[in-house]
């Protein structure tokens, strides 16, 4: 009988120990099922609400991007360029220094005949020249890995155009 | 959304394989089931991660599996046929002093299965100590002494 107290006392304890990890539990289960739907989604990563693109005023180039992407992960852009904007049967992409830093480049289709580089600064980056059919357009995708943590903005434009700018958030 | 999608693939894949499998696929592993089981993590851990090694896609693909075994086991609470489907029941293979053979044969076991879970659980030296031994759904197998 002499035991009996403390172990009331115990049971009591355990109890409210119970209760305050029960509910730490529900609220760690409703966040984990947050997070899930929000992956779901494209908040982390690619997805519907991840996929965007930018369209220069005249159509001319549009690029598909992705607004979150991951350091380590896969990275693709694509950018489709209309017939009107073929010179020469030659399409020329320029693509900014800033965006080239936060990936590493594994593979562009289709092939681009040369790649330029273009002096440092603001309008610092690489030329893609690609050869088009006559009275074709180009489709072109660049994939990449993710290297770059944080917010980070880049730009593609056709030579001679205004660039088409659009940022995109790196998970680590 | 693909690391969720993977992660779901690879869950419920890996649940209808072990399924399949049985029960006691899991419960005693020989030298050469623990390489292979080795070699199936090494093959399930490239399918999950893909060509992804970011730390976010790593979290995502635990938060995926916890969370879906989270609400498997709360879906199992409500629906007893879903917990029969996915853990199966526990089986009666020895009643009375005498193997249920089909019992067995289905399980994949035979009377030294029985006989060295009554030594070792049980202290028991022959089967006719035993009045029924049980597969449970882990795999192990209960011994009810006479």
């Amino acid at each position: 009988m002499a035991d009996a107290a403390p172990l009331h006392e115990q049971e009591r304890e355990d109890s409210a120990t119970s209760d305050r990890e029960w509910r730490v539990q529900q609220v760690g289960r409703l966040v984990l099922a947050g997070v899930l739907l929000a992956a779901l989604a494209g908040v982390f990563g690619p997805g519907p609400l991840s996929w965007s693109s930018v369209t220069g005023d005249d159509d001319r180039l549009v690029v598909d991007y992705s607004r979150f992407a991951r350091a380590g992960g896969p990275v693709a852009l694509g950018l489709q360029v209309a017939p009107e904007a073929v010179q020469d049967g030659q399409v020329q992409l320029w693509v900014s220094n800033e965006l080239l830093e936060s990936l590493e480049v594994r593979q562009i289709t289709p092939e681009p005949d040369s790649q330029t580089v273009v002096a440092g600064g603001p309008g610092g980056g690489v030329v893609l020249v690609f050869s088009v059919e006559p009275g074709a357009g180009l489709g072109a995708r660049i994939d990449a890995t993710g290297d770059a943590i944080g917010f980070r903005e880049g730009a593609v434009g056709l030579v001679g155009d205004e660039p088409l700018s659009f940022g995109q958030l790196y998970y680590p | 959304m693909d690391a969720v999608l993977r992660a779901g693939c690879i869950y419920l894949f890996l649940l209808v394989v072990f399924r399949v499998a049985g029960k006691r696929t899991l419960a005693e592993v020989t030298p050469f089931e623990f390489v292979l089981f080795l070699v199936i993590g090494e093959a399930t851990q490239q399918g999950l991660l893909g060509e992804d090694f970011s730390v976010t896609n790593a979290l995502l693909v635990i938060s995926t599996l916890v969370g879906i075994d989270i609400g498997l086991g709360l879906a199992k609470q409500r629906v007893p046929r879903l917990e029969r489907a996915v853990e199966g029941k526990p089986v009666v293979i020895f009643a009375d002093g005498a193997p249920l053979g089909q019992h067995m044969r289905r399980a994949r076991l035979d009377e030294s299965d029985i006989l060295e879970a009554a030594r070792t659980k049980q202290g028991l030296e022959s089967l006719d100590q035993v009045k029924f031994a049980v597969l449970e759904r882990s795999g192990g197998i209960s011994i009810i002494p006479r």
